[in-house]
């Protein structure tokens, strides 16, 4: 629920820029996230998005628009070359309200931080899926081998050992397969091709 | 590869091996680059949220001169700001042109650049431009070279820079013509910048008129803030792109 939230004041757009809408509501709403030290994440495809953008442009640019009865305007403005270089751009307007210009400010630069925190590809998860499988396969060895003794149990736990590390090799072979195909995935123009793409390396690292 | 996908893919879309190319190119050039990070902090007359589209930013740059300011009816005190923006883009394309280790590299060009590269100050009026123009009707091949030359990474991000000064000059322009008595104040100029070096140095720079404005107080703690977690947001950014890098490489 709180994702489906937090994605609802965003707007990415193909070309480089990501928009946050606020008023009064969402002010609160992330105050209160903020203080309870909350940490949003991103589905699936606002990561794909955002990594994508991160990859192909020159920078990041967001942008905060106030939103107050009918009408919207943009109160502040971040871009962020990745050569260092950070533009901050403040309208002249909101000066008129320093208070409202400060909680702005305050959740631009937190949803900017929980934006950037849903970059990274998540741990490392190809030693587990090696052990999972290789106990898999023991489980039903040892089924078929009951009753077991302690010298049978020595054996599982040898299988144990080097079925994952068959395992892991087998798949380190198939990542080298990979390899080349997702890096041209998470550059694909295909949305869906992206994500795939994305969704393999937040699960397994090569 | 033939030479006619490679036209195409400048024709429409970038082709995924030449975006997986120019990624490693950029960030080796990126990295190169980084001599300090720059936090820079302006008061702007109106924020557009228009998204950035370098084909439409080349055009309106490459399209500057005194003839056609005068045609626009660009303030007389603009003018010469609007020009400095044109002669950084060609300025630009000249470093492009003699630079060995990029793609539009020309020996030949080399001389023809020199003037506007060893000049302190050219005299940009009595240079040929070597910029290929983006008004041609039709597919000519000074279309696909700008094509060519909106895919460079390193072109596109002066480019940005460029089209970002404009917009701020664009405004000013606007309220000028409205009002040609008005002072130009703190808007669209940078009011402060910080540098933090890679040796730790930290240099800040405060423009004048941020002294006599009324809102000095809060506009300094907005910089003060951003540089806080701007660099820190800049970090996570260039760390995520060296983990993709050192991943899958």
């Amino acid at each position: 629920m709180q994702q489906l939230i937090f994605e609802s004041w965003l707007e990415i757009t193909q070309a480089e820029s990501v928009y946050f809408y606020f008023n009064q509501d969402t002010l609160k709403a992330i105050t209160q996230l903020k203080s309870q030290k909350k940490q949003l994440k991103l589905t699936l495809k606002y990561r794909s998005d955002l990594r994508r953008l991160a990859l192909v442009t020159s920078g990041l640019t967001f942008c905060s628009y106030y939103q107050q009865d009918e009408s919207k305007v943009a109160i502040f403005k971040s871009v962020i070359f990745l050569e260092g270089k950070i533009i901050n751009q403040i309208s002249q307007h909101c000066l008129e309200n320093p208070e409202l210009t400060q909680e702005i400010m305050t959740a631009h630069y937190w949803l900017v931080e929980q934006i950037l925190a849903n970059l990274p590809i998540r741990k490392n998860r190809l030693n587990g899926l090696a052990w999972g499988l290789a106990l898999l396969l023991v489980i039903v060895v040892g089924l078929l081998l009951i009753p077991l003794n302690f010298l049978k149990i020595i054996a599982a736990l040898l299988m144990l050992f080097l079925f994952q590390w068959g395992i892991k090799r087998l798949l380190n072979q198939f990542a080298i397969f990979l390899k080349p195909r997702l890096w041209l995935g998470i550059f694909s123009p295909s949305t869906k091709t992206r994500k795939i793409s994305w969704y393999i390396l937040d699960k397994i690292r090569f | 590869m033939t030479r006619e996908p490679v036209k195409k893919s400048y024709n429409g879309i970038a082709s995924q091996e030449k975006q997986l190319k120019d990624f490693v190119k950029s960030l080796g050039t990126i990295l190169e680059e980084i001599p300090a990070v720059e936090i820079n902090t302006m008061v702007v007359g109106e924020i557009t949220g228009e998204n950035f589209i370098p084909w439409e930013a080349y055009r309106d740059i490459y399209a500057i001169s005194r003839q056609y300011l005068a045609e626009q009816e660009i303030h007389e005190s603009l003018r010469d700001r609007y020009l400095a923006l044109r002669k950084n883009l060609e300025l630009e394309y000249a470093l492009l042109l003699s630079d060995p280790s990029s793609d539009f590299y020309e020996q030949s060009a080399v001389r023809e650049v020199n003037p506007i590269l060893n000049h302190p100050n050219p005299n940009f009026d009595a240079i040929e431009t070597r910029l290929p123009s983006p008004m041609k009707s039709g597919i000519s091949s000074e279309i696909i070279e700008v094509q060519m030359l909106l895919h460079d990474s390193r072109f596109l991000r002066s480019l940005r820079k460029l089209r970002e000064l404009k917009t701020s000059l664009d405004y000013r322009n606007k309220l000028l013509l409205k009002n040609p008595e008005q002072k130009p104040g703190i808007n669209d100029i940078i009011f402060a910048q910080t540098i933090i070096q890679i040796d730790g140095n930290i240099i800040n720079r405060y423009a004048q008129e941020i002294f006599d404005h009324p809102q000095q107080e809060i506009l300094l703690k907005i910089h003060k803030h951003s540089v806080e977690i701007g660099q820190k947001q800049w970090r996570g950014l260039l760390g995520f792109i060296l983990e993709i890098f050192q991943r899958l490489i």
